[in-house]
């Protein structure tokens, strides 16, 4: 028996088919509706960019000024030069003075890099060793925290002085030469040679690695006649002591057996005294 | 028709933005969704509502956890909206249970259709969206019990004590019982 309610087929019982035809243009006809469209999610360096762009744009606006990256007071890898008269730059850990007639450049866009081809360079740098670094032709200075002074000509010949802290000094060979306050290095062409007073501060750190190994004599050359001339004044008890003989080891002028264990004894004194 | 197998990848696309997917699962369930609102709303609303109620669902498809049971599923979405319509619309307008103006019947057809509709909708929930599914929307029974996922034979159990129950409403010739 057909149950036409139930599964329409078989034959209509009249009362239901009147009710179909009578309800039947109230059925749906409806289509689908549209699917909103996915929203696509940006990479995260886009929604970096795009906070950054917005921050600039708002300060910008705060400003009333397009914003840009600060700009160094030389651009990075053009080279400055300073002519007649001497120059000041800010390096943002502190500053950096070009004398005049002085060739020189940042080479990373941070300026905490500069390369300096001839002249002289004055530092006075406010941030934690190793965050600031002048290339001279024939070695790298690598600031520990202090202020100093470079002074090179084209072939890389000239010196570092030390008027405050401490700077490193390293050559082709990768030997660095720490050098203290009042000291100075003398810049050859062969890299950092000799240090003059203050001894007490003088160091050597050999390179490591599949680096050359070096001998005392190989590297350092004797201390200069003016070596104390450029001795700051602020360290004036550092002037009177001997050379860096242990530092400066040279063949035909053996050690005293009395001086090293003193100027032993100023070094890790002075050492002592900076990292105090 | 939808084959049982072809279910769970229609609302995995679906779920994924595929518009073809979910028109299929539109076109087999929206005779559904219209009858549960049309039991509860008034006709111009009920059709309104019916794609809100699959937009709904699309963003809960997530939430799905079986293909199996996709249309209980959107059977509960489609009663919860109507609910929410109801709430929704003012205490004036929650006391009047007739068409809005736009509705109103322009001839005496329609208007007994209404009328059939309306004794249709005083009928318990089981028997008044059974019924107008398959004589409002056209669909057979075991249509109707492949969609909500009901057994047939409750189905059928609910479609004739339905019409049972209208037929005393209508009377012998159809026409709405005096009460």
């Amino acid at each position: 028996m057909s149950d036409y309610l139930f599964d329409r087929e078989g034959e209509p019982d009249p009362e239901i088919a009147r009710l179909e035809a009578m309800l039947a243009p109230m059925a749906y006809r409806g289509a689908a509706p549209r699917l909103p469209r996915p929203a696509r999610r940006a990479p995260a360096y886009v929604v970096a960019a795009a906070a950054i762009a917005l921050a600039a744009a708002l300060v910008a606006v705060l400003i009333g000024k397009p914003w840009r990256p600060r700009p160094p007071s030389g651009a990075v890898a053009q080279w400055i030069d300073t002519g007649e008269a001497a120059m000041r730059l800010d390096v943002g850990i502190g500053s950096v003075e070009l004398a005049a007639h002085t060739r020189a450049r940042f080479v990373a866009a941070t300026r905490h890099e500069m390369q300096l081809e001839r002249g002289t360079l004055t530092a006075t740098i406010h941030a934690p060793p190793r965050q600031f670094v002048v290339r001279t032709p024939r070695a790298v200075v690598t600031d520990l925290g202090c202020a100093f002074a470079i002074t090179v000509d084209a072939a890389g010949r000239g010196s570092v002085v030390v008027s405050e802290g401490r700077v490193a000094v390293a050559g082709g060979d990768a030997r660095e030469v720490v050098v203290g306050a009042g000291a100075r290095v003398e810049l050859s062409e062969a890299g950092p040679g000799a240090v003059s007073a203050p001894a007490a501060d003088v160091q050597e750190q050999q390179g490591t690695g599949n680096r050359k190994p070096e001998t005392g004599n190989h590297r350092m050359a004797p201390s200069g006649a003016g070596a104390h001339h450029h001795v700051s004044k602020k360290h004036p008890a550092k002037q009177i002591a001997p050379p860096a003989t242990h530092a400066q080891p040279h063949a035909s002028t053996p050690q005293k057996k009395d001086e090293a264990p003193r100027i032993q004894h100023d070094a890790l004194k002075d050492l002592k005294n900076s990292v105090e | 028709m939808i084959v049982g197998d072809l279910l769970p990848q229609l609302i995995r696309s679906a779920a994924a933005g595929d518009q073809r997917a979910f028109a299929a699962l539109h076109a087999r369930y929206a005779g559904m969704v219209h009858a549960i609102l049309l039991a509860r709303l008034p006709p111009s609303e009920a059709e309104d509502q019916v794609q809100e109620v699959f937009l709904a669902a699309w963003k809960k498809l997530g939430q799905l956890d079986e293909a199996a049971g996709f249309g209980a599923w959107l059977c509960a979405i489609a009663r919860n909206r109507a609910v929410d319509c109801l709430r929704r619309r003012r205490p004036t307008e929650a006391l009047q249970d007739g068409w809005p103006d736009d509705a109103q019947p322009s001839s005496s057809d329609v208007a007994e259709a209404h009328q059939v509709l309306d004794a249709i909708r005083a009928l318990p929930d089981a028997y008044r969206e059974t019924l107008i599914m398959r004589l409002c929307e056209g669909m057979s029974g075991p249509e109707i019990a492949a969609v909500t996922g009901l057994e047939p034979g409750s189905v059928r159990i609910n479609l004739h004590r339905g019409m049972k129950l209208l037929r005393d409403k209508l009377g012998v010739d159809g026409k709405v019982a005096a009460s």
